[in-house]
Order: C-alpha cells, then sequence, then structure tokens
C-alpha cells in the first residue's frame, strides 16, 4: 500500500497497534477496578515528567515512566478510600500539571514540544521509539497475561479477591505498574490529556457487549485497535491530528454502545 | 473431629470490649451459627478468623492440615453490578491461581459440577446482573464452592431473600455439606433457618458469650434479653 511506503507511516502504524492492543488489554480491570480517574490523574503526573525530561534533556518516555511508575508505587501505599478521594486527586492533578508547566517553561522548548507530550505525536516518532514502545508494550502484554488469573478475580471482584488471594498487595502493586508502564507508552501515540480514548473508553463499550471477561478483553483490543488504524489513514488523507480522530472514533463507539440495551 | 478451638477469645476496638472470654470449637462438617445484635462483632469475629485482624486475648488453635481452603461469602457485592458477566464466568472468577490464562480440563468439570449442585446449570449462561436475588445468592455460594473449600464462610446469606429462595439456598448448602463433610459457619439473624439447619451455635453479646448445640438455644431468652434477632 501506497500509504505505508513512507518511514514514519510504518513506525507510526507498528507502534500504534501494539499499544492499542496494550491498552485494550489493560482498560477492562481498570475499568472493572474503578480506577479510571487513577489511570488519567497518572497519565497528568506523567505529563509533569516528561517536561521534566525534556528540561534534562532526556526521552520524555523516560520521564513519563519515570514519574508514572513512583506515582502507582505511592498510590499503592494508600489505601482505597485515598485512592478513590476526588479532592486528593485534584490535588494530586494540580500539582502534576503546574510542575508541567513549569519544567516545559524552563526548558526553553518550543511550543511544539507541548503538544507532542500533550496530545501526542506518533508521526514524529523515529525508529529508536518505535523500539521502545514495542519493548514496553510486549512486557506489559505479558506480564498481564501471566496474571491474567490473579487480576480478573482482583478487578473482577474485589470483595472475595480480598480474602481468596493471600498476596493481593502484591498483585495490587504490579497491577498499578503495569498501569503506570501504560499510561506511559500510551501517551506517545494520544499524548497525556487523551489517555481515556485507548484506555478506557475500548474497555468500557466492550463491557456493553462481552458477557465474559475474555469477550470484554477481545473487544475492546478490537476497539482500540480499529480506532487507531483508522485514525492514522484519516489523519494522512486529512491531515488532522491522529489523536483527534482516535478521539472521535472511540468516542463514537462508546455512544453507540450506551445506546444499546442493557 | 475437632478442626478449630476458640480459646478465650477477647477482641477491643479503641477501649471499647466488642466480647472476652469467647469460647466455642468448630467442628467438621457441622454448621456453626454465629448469632449476636448487629453491631456486635460478628463480621470482626470472621475477620479475626482468617487473620486479617489480630486478636486482643486469646487464640485460635487450628487442628487441621495448615493448607485448610476457607472460603467467604461476604454480605455486601458493591462491584458485582455493575458487570454484565454470565453466571458461569463470574464463578470461575475463584479460578485465581497458577500462570494459566484459561480454564483446564478439570477446571471446567469442576465448575459444571458446582453449577449443577447449586441449580444453576439451566442459567448459567444468562448474566449475573439480571439473575434474581436467589439465583445471585446461589452463584455467590457456587462461587465459593468452586475452590473446593474445607469451611465456608456464609456471611447474613439469606437475609435479603424471600421464604422459598432462603430455604432453597440452605438446602443446597447442607447437601454439599453433606456429600463433601464441608465444615460451615453461617452469620445469621433468621431463627427457623438456624434451628433447621444449624448443628450448634456461638451467641455473641458484649457482656458474654454462649456456646452449645442449637437445640439449647433458648430463643425466648434472646427475645427478652433485648437481643431481638429476627
Amino acid at each position: 500500500m501506497f500509504l505505508f511506503s513512507f518511514p514514519f507511516m510504518q513506525h507510526a502504524l507498528i507502534a500504534g497497534t501494539l499499544i492499542a492492543i496494550m491498552s485494550g488489554l489493560i482498560g477492562p480491570f481498570i475499568v472493572a477496578r474503578r480506577m479510571s480517574f487513577l489511570a488519567h490523574t497518572l497519565s497528568e503526573i506523567g505529563f509533569a515528567g516528561a517536561s521534566f525530561a525534556l528540561f534534562m534533556s532526556w526521552s520524555p518516555l523516560i520521564g513519563m515512566l519515570l514519574f508514572s511508575v513512583v506515582a502507582s508505587m505511592s498510590v499503592g501505599s494508600l489505601g482505597i478510600k485515598e485512592q478513590r478521594s476526588e479532592s486528593l486527586i485534584s490535588a494530586v492533578s494540580a500539582v502534576a500539571i503546574g510542575l508541567g508547566i513549569a519544567f516545559l517553561s524552563l526548558s526553553n522548548k518550543s511550543a511544539t514540544a507541548a503538544t507532542g507530550i500533550l496530545f501526542g505525536s506518533i508521526f514524529s516518532i523515529n525508529k529508536g521509539d518505535v523500539v521502545e514502545v514495542v519493548v514496553l508494550a510486549i512486557l506489559v502484554i505479558l506480564v498481564t497475561l501471566l496474571m491474567f488469573r490473579q487480576l480478573r478475580h482482583f478487578a473482577f471482584d474485589y470483595t472475595t479477591a480480598s480474602f481468596s488471594l493471600k498476596n493481593i498487595q502484591l498483585i495490587e502493586i504490579l497491577f498499578l505498574g503495569l498501569m503506570a508502564v501504560t499510561v506511559a507508552v500510551s501517551a506517545q501515540v494520544v499524548g497525556s490529556l487523551l489517555i481515556f480514548i485507548l484506555m478506557i473508553l475500548p474497555a468500557s463499550s466492550a463491557m456493553r457487549w462481552g458477557r465474559t471477561v475474555w469477550q470484554i478483553i477481545g473487544l475492546s483490543i478490537a476497539f482500540a485497535v480499529f480506532g487507531v488504524w483508522s485514525a492514522l489513514g484519516l489523519s494522512f488523507w486529512l491531515d488532522l491530528p491522529v489523536s483527534f480522530f482516535i478521539a472521535l472514533i472511540e468516542a463514537g463507539i462508546y455512544f453507540i454502545s450506551l445506546s444499546r440495551k442493557k | 473431629m475437632i478442626i478449630l478451638d476458640g480459646k478465650d477469645i477477647g477482641i477491643k476496638f479503641d477501649d471499647r470490649w466488642l466480647y472476652q472470654k469467647v469460647n466455642f470449637q468448630l467442628i467438621q462438617g457441622h454448621n456453626l451459627a454465629l448469632i449476636g445484635d448487629n453491631g456486635v462483632g460478628k463480621t470482626t469475629m470472621i475477620r479475626a478468623m482468617l487473620g486479617k485482624i489480630p486478636l486482643t486475648t486469646g487464640e485460635f488453635v487450628w487442628h487441621d492440615n495448615v493448607n485448610r481452603k476457607i472460603a467467604y461469602v461476604p454480605q455486601y457485592r458493591p462491584d458485582m453490578q455493575a458487570f454484565p458477566l454470565r453466571i458461569r464466568d463470574f464463578v470461575g472468577l475463584t479460578f485465581d491461581r497458577g500462570l494459566r490464562p484459561w480454564l483446564s480440563k478439570a477446571e471446567k468439570q469442576r465448575l459444571a459440577a458446582v453449577l449443577a449442585i447449586t441449580n444453576l446449570t439451566d442459567i448459567a449462561d444468562n448474566r449475573i446482573d439480571n439473575a434474581s436475588g436467589g439465583e445471585r445468592q446461589r452463584a455467590y455460594l457456587a462461587q465459593a464452592l468452586v475452590s473446593n473449600p474445607d469451611i465456608l464462610i456464609l456471611d447474613e446469606a439469606t437475609a435479603n431473600l424471600d421464604n422459598v429462595a432462603k430455604y432453597a439456598l440452605m438446602d443446597v448448602v447442607r447437601n454439599y455439606q453433606q456429600k463433601y463433610q464441608l465444615t460451615t459457619i453461617m452469620v445469621s439473624h433468621d431463627i427457623d433457618i438456624m434451628q433447621k439447619y444449624a448443628d450448634e451455635y456461638l451467641l455473641l453479646t458484649a457482656n458474654g458469650s454462649e456456646y452449645d448445640m442449637i437445640d439449647h438455644l433458648d430463643v425466648t431468652k434472646l427475645k427478652e434479653g433485648g437481643h431481638v434477632l429476627v
């Protein structure tokens, strides 16, 4: 295909597909465990991390990984009440975004860099970035599959899981770690402001249709991959940002799913 | 055979004793009814038994093997409504050990057997959020039984069920219990249910506890003493 004769398009396709699979796989667990807002907060913390990386002249992905993983580990030490406390989350988001702006301003980078972090910049990633994304995404997918049984019980029925799984705290921390890596890597495509569109929306739509955990995950991955592929094509032809099209497509699927009688 | 000896159990929360000097035994294959007012600390006792919270005084002495499996059917299920999982898959959530993402043949057989015992086979492919109260409670029970437990703890399992459904549920428990020598502890406020299905009872009050055969339970005394149990 003519579209994929461009190297930047090939990179975008490989990275985008893997990120969609990873987000689609982990999303249902996040939605079932009701941690969607935590995922969003992690992405804002990741934004601070990415700006810090620009300031230090590192790769933004490294900064995002560093900040979101450290943040998720500190969240793991909080109780569930604090994790779901809206005011605490608001305060943390505020500090994270504030820090992000400060680092951006200190780094003297152009507005393009900021837009890239906030809204994604999949067409500008190079071969080295693709390798990073591929390695991290495969790592997340493998760990999730190895922990599948534990995560399934943990996310879909926490009440009994807390009695049945003896090492539930370890599982929780590992899960938060997976979430943090997924947030950091997904932000490369959709940007840290739009993290919901690959991690939460496809999973929420899938939950309206799926009857088993595998069906939900399968649909969630299918919705995410479909969104990324269509958006890459549309973005190439219409010259508008990829994130914009992913957002429209995933929200569209979600609204169609919502209108379906439960 | 005695599985568990509760010796001089006392639990204190913020300077307030919930109860002290509680003595009881758990006998294999029997059904122990745990009785007491709301707020007396029945669920706390169970959590202590499961090792989730420490005892202030006394000890639990277990006489069975260390690898005993305890299945707990909690009273509140806040998460369940949100997902349209099939009953079969909801019950199967308890297969939470090991690395294999899918179910083995033996696990599928176990799942089918438990669905049959709990009378869920015909509706196993229906959604749990559309099931009736009785069906749901049986699904919770099945979810606990799938792990092949040695001890089953039912926390107010019949509280929200109508008269037909609650006996149907407890019949399932009793059949399973007799077939597999399952030991059961049930927290209940329902005197009829306790008298029909329990073997022993443990009454918890702030002033003391009482452990005896269920036939010796003096129902009138319970009501007169301000302990409204039903």
